[in-house]
Formats: C-alpha cells, structure tokens, sequence
C-alpha cells in the first residue's frame, strides 16, 4: 500500500527481521557451562529452545502513518514494538530507522522508589535519551499534567500504582519524539485521567509523524490508525486497511 | 541514504562496533551520572547524619576490629589501627566493585527495558557510587591519623606531598574495579549463583591479602608466587606506601596493577561485545 510513497520524514524500514530469544534461561548453571566448555557432557543434554518472536518479518512505514498491530497474546506485537525501539537486539535481518523514537511501554517501572517524583522526570527522560536542558524546559508541564500535587517532591514509594502510571505517561508525552511506539497504556489511572491521558494521546498522533500502536481494543485502533498489521507466531499475515483487516481478523477468531 | 539535518538514523543489524558504542555510552553519560548521585542520596536519605555515616562507617569498624586484633597479634593500638583503617577502606571499595557491581546490571532492568541505553552505564554508576564512598572514607582515615599522630603520638608525618598518589591510585582502583563489575555484571546475569561464590570467593581473597593482617606474612617463601600476582596485595602496597612509610609506590606493584586491569579490561569489552543487548531476556 503506503510503500511505495517517497517519503523525506521520519520512516522505519524493517527488512527480514529475525528475533530468536532463548527459552531454557533459567535452567543455565554454571557447573553446565564450566562443564560443557571443557567438553564434558553434564547430564541429559537440554534442547536449546528458542522461541522465533519475530520471524522473518518485512514492513515499511512512512511519515503519517498510524499503524496499529492485532493479534493473539504471544503473537510477537510487543517484541516487534521493542525492536523497533532497540531494545530487543535483532538475530537476522535490519531495521533501519528515521527519527527520535519515543516508547510508551511499563510506564510503572524504571523508577527510583527512594528519589522524589521531580527528580524521577530527570532520571526517566534521560533513559529516553534527552538531555538534562530539554528535560527542565518541560518539567513544568509534565508536573501539571500528572496533577500529583504535592507528591510531587515526595519519594516515589509512597505512590500508588495509579499516580506512577500518570507520572510515567506524563514524562513519556511530553517528551516527544516523532515515532511513537505505544503498548497498551491505555488502562492508566481513574477514569478523569484516562479521558486526559486518550485526549493527549491524539494530540500527539496530530503531531507524530509515526505511530505504531499495540492495543486489544480494536474500536480505539479502528478510531486511531490508518494501517492494521495482522500478526501471528512472529510473521504477518494481514496488511492493509483498518477495518478490512479488523473483519477478516475478527472473522478467524469466530471461526476459531 | 541521505539524512535529513536535524533527524536521527539507526539502523540496526546485530551488532554495533567499539566506536558506536562509546558514542551511545556519551549519548548516556548524564544518565550514568544522575543514576549514581541518585544511588548516593537514597543511602544517606532519611538519616540525620546523612553523608557523615560514610565516614563514621569505616571509623566504627577499624576501633572494633583494632581492639580485638591488637590484642591478638600483641600490637599497639594506635599504629595498628591505622594499618587496619588504611585496610578497610581499600578492601571496602575493592569487595563492593564486586558484590554491588554483580547486581548492577539486574537493577537497570527498569530503564533497559524501556530503551536501547548501552548496559555498561550500569556497572559504571556503580562503581562511581562505590569510589565516592571510597573517597569518603579516605577523608576520615586523613582526619583518624592526624588525631592519632596529634593526641597519641604516632610517629608518622600528618601530611606530605606523597599523597598526591591518592589521585592515581583512585583512579586505578575505578579502573581495576570497574573491570571487575563489569564481568561478574554480565556472568550474573546468566547464572545467578554468581553472586553467592563470588562472595565466598572475596572472602578468602581477603584471608590471601594484607587488609588486616601483616604485610610480612606474605613475604614467606611458601607465598611467592600468590604475592606476585595478589592485585589486592598490590594495591595495598601502593597505597600504605606513601601513606603510611613515607616512600612512593614501587614499579613492581604499579606493573601487577596495570596488569590486571588490562587483562580484565579485555575480558569486560568482550563480554560487553557478545552480551549487550543479547542478554536483555535474562535482564
């Protein structure tokens, strides 16, 4: 579809991507791996399990597109997600991306407990990749949109899970990048936030020039994006328009 | 492919080279620095005393230990314990590069997770931690002789232009124990019995060093070898020698220093090289 646009902004060209991760990680010990170096057999040789999380996937994403990815639980749409971003490394293929990403994934971890909300937007919006200044310029902004009140300068741990989703979606939208990559962060907060929190999310899609989004809710997807992937055990299956691909998907599911 | 000005490309296909990722780790260094101020204000956070306890810390423990072991080896005390102070701040910092250091990666799994920071900023906030730590503890171990050689009459010199040896000394400590976390950063991360043997495995390279006990021990033949090659043995040497003797470091130590440091420098950039972001599913 969208592809073949010549495109000058943000893009992301995902070529054959692979990403293998190990499944017996907790079974590893040392004595295996000491043993197995010196090349003696320890015991009944475990099966390297490897699960192919994204398997041979090819996708292109221009400025202006928003694309939302379905699929079952263990489909492979929020480590595709994490790849893009970086976060997972890829085991085959490339992905090559235009643009300062910024991903919305766990907004309730990466937090020090012992240091105070303010000084937590530091220390978050520097693991997303600003800079001390950028950060300061904004800190106004992201404490009124958490509306925390005096908890603000109080250590984090005295927080409730609600108020450090809010802070974390705060910070993550208020330090914009021009790809957005949202992973089901859309259940935070009381029901007065989540309006402000879906309000502010389509404020951003205004201005993003990407959007990629993984949600179960397909009505929120059908409102928000203008490409549906369809993915299953890694690999696409469907592409293409918003509500064909949500009917034939939902049709499967019937089926199934 | 052409970039527009002012956008940022990645692109990403296994791995990245030495150079790209040193720029990432500059990309993070405020982070790596603010983690570890962070690290430093949450220890002395909601205690009176706050910063003081750095250096109450060490004091505590050399008079406890001073009491009991000056007896034991039939020492004088005050000599004695600043020989066991000079040792425990030393061996302090050199058992936390490890200890903390094996858990430094696991504890960044919070920020890893949410994007592509380089793994190796977290070993190093932890080490930076740990050295400032250190340098606290040197502060008090300065002010602890000087009461000593003022009040008691210990036969030392209370400052002299030697302990300008401070400063590389520091820094090879850093560098040294940097490695070090690094390695047991990463072996952790697979195989989380690391950090019981390690703690087993500083135990008796303390027995095998002369943080409290006497240097002369290690100059039995039976020992030679093993006080060759001893790095702790080695920075305890630079270290007392110019604090403590009034001599500088010998070349001999500064060579096993620079030794090990080289060795486990390699070993840290490999694992660096095979595991960053591979190991992100152990994280």
């Amino acid at each position: 579809m969208s592809s073949n646009v010549v495109s000058t902004g943000p893009r992301i060209i995902i070529r054959r991507a692979q990403l293998d991760y190990p499944l017996v990680r907790d079974r590893s010990s040392i004595k295996a791996a000491l043993f197995g170096a010196l090349g003696f057999k320890t015991g009944p040789t475990i099966d390297k399990k490897v699960v192919h999380a994204v398997n041979s996937l090819s996708l292109t994403i221009n400025r202006g597109e928003r694309v939302g990815l379905i699929g079952h639980n263990g489909a492979g749409k929020s480590t595709l997600l994490r790849t893009i971003a970086g976060v997972y490394p890829l085991t085959d293929g490339s992905i090559e991306v235009t643009g300062r990403m910024q991903g919305l994934f766990d907004l309730g971890t990466g937090f020090e407990a012992e240091a105070t909300g303010r000084e937590n937007i530091m220390y978050r919006g520097l693991s997303i990749g600003f800079s001390p200044k950028q950060i300061r310029e904004r800190e106004e902004e992201i404490i009124a949109f958490a509306d925390l009140g005096e908890f603000i300068d109080l250590p984090m741990r005295t927080y409730s899970a609600g108020m450090y989703v809010r802070l974390g979606f705060a910070i993550s939208t208020y330090l914009e990048g021009e790809i957005l990559l949202i992973d089901e962060v859309f259940g935070a907060g009381d029901a007065n936030f989540q309006e402000r929190a879906i309000r502010r999310m389509h404020e951003l899609i205004e201005r993003a020039g990407i959007l990629v989004l993984v949600t179960h809710d397909l009505g929120l997807m059908r409102s928000l994006c203008t490409r549906l992937v369809w993915m299953s055990g890694g690999q696409m299956v469907l592409d293409g328009d918003p509500n064909e691909v949500a009917e034939v998907y939902l049709r499967s599911m019937r089926a199934a | 492919m052409s970039v527009q000005s002012g956008t940022l490309q990645t692109v990403r296909v296994g791995r990245m080279s030495l150079w790209t990722y040193l720029g990432a780790m500059w990309r993070y260094r405020h982070l790596m620095f603010h983690l570890a101020s962070a690290d430093l204000q949450s220890r002395f956070r909601r205690s009176s005393l706050g910063v003081v306890w750095a250096m109450i810390h060490p004091l505590a423990f050399t008079v406890l230990y001073s009491i009991v072991l000056a007896n034991l080896f039939k020492q004088e005390f005050t000599e004695f314990s600043i020989y066991v102070f000079s040792g425990f701040i030393l061996w302090d910092a050199i058992a936390s590069f490890v200890n903390l250091g094996a858990m430094s990666i696991i504890s960044g799994a919070g920020y890893l997770k949410q994007a592509p920071i380089p793994m190796l900023i977290f070993p190093l906030r932890t080490c930076l931690t740990i050295s400032v730590v250190f340098l606290l503890g040197l502060a008090a171990f300065f002010l602890y002789r000087t009461g000593m050689i003022v009040f008691f009459g210990v036969d030392q010199q209370i400052a002299t232009i030697l302990w300008l040896w401070i400063i590389p000394i520091a820094g090879a400590l850093f560098l040294l124990g940097s490695a070090w976390a690094t390695i047991v950063a990463f072996v952790n991360l697979k195989y989380r019995d690391a950090q019981q043997m390690l703690m087993i495995l500083m135990q008796a390279l303390w027995f095998a060093s002369p943080v409290f006990f006497a240097r002369e021990i290690f100059d039995s033949p039976n020992l030679t070898l093993w006080t060759a090659i001893n790095p702790v043995l080695a920075f305890c040497d630079v270290f007392r020698d110019p604090i403590l003797h009034g001599q500088a470091p010998e070349l001999r130590d500064w060579i096993v220093i620079g030794i090990w440091t080289a060795i486990s420098w390699a070993i840290a950039l490999v694992m660096t090289a095979i595991n960053d972001r591979k190991s992100i599913h152990y994280v």
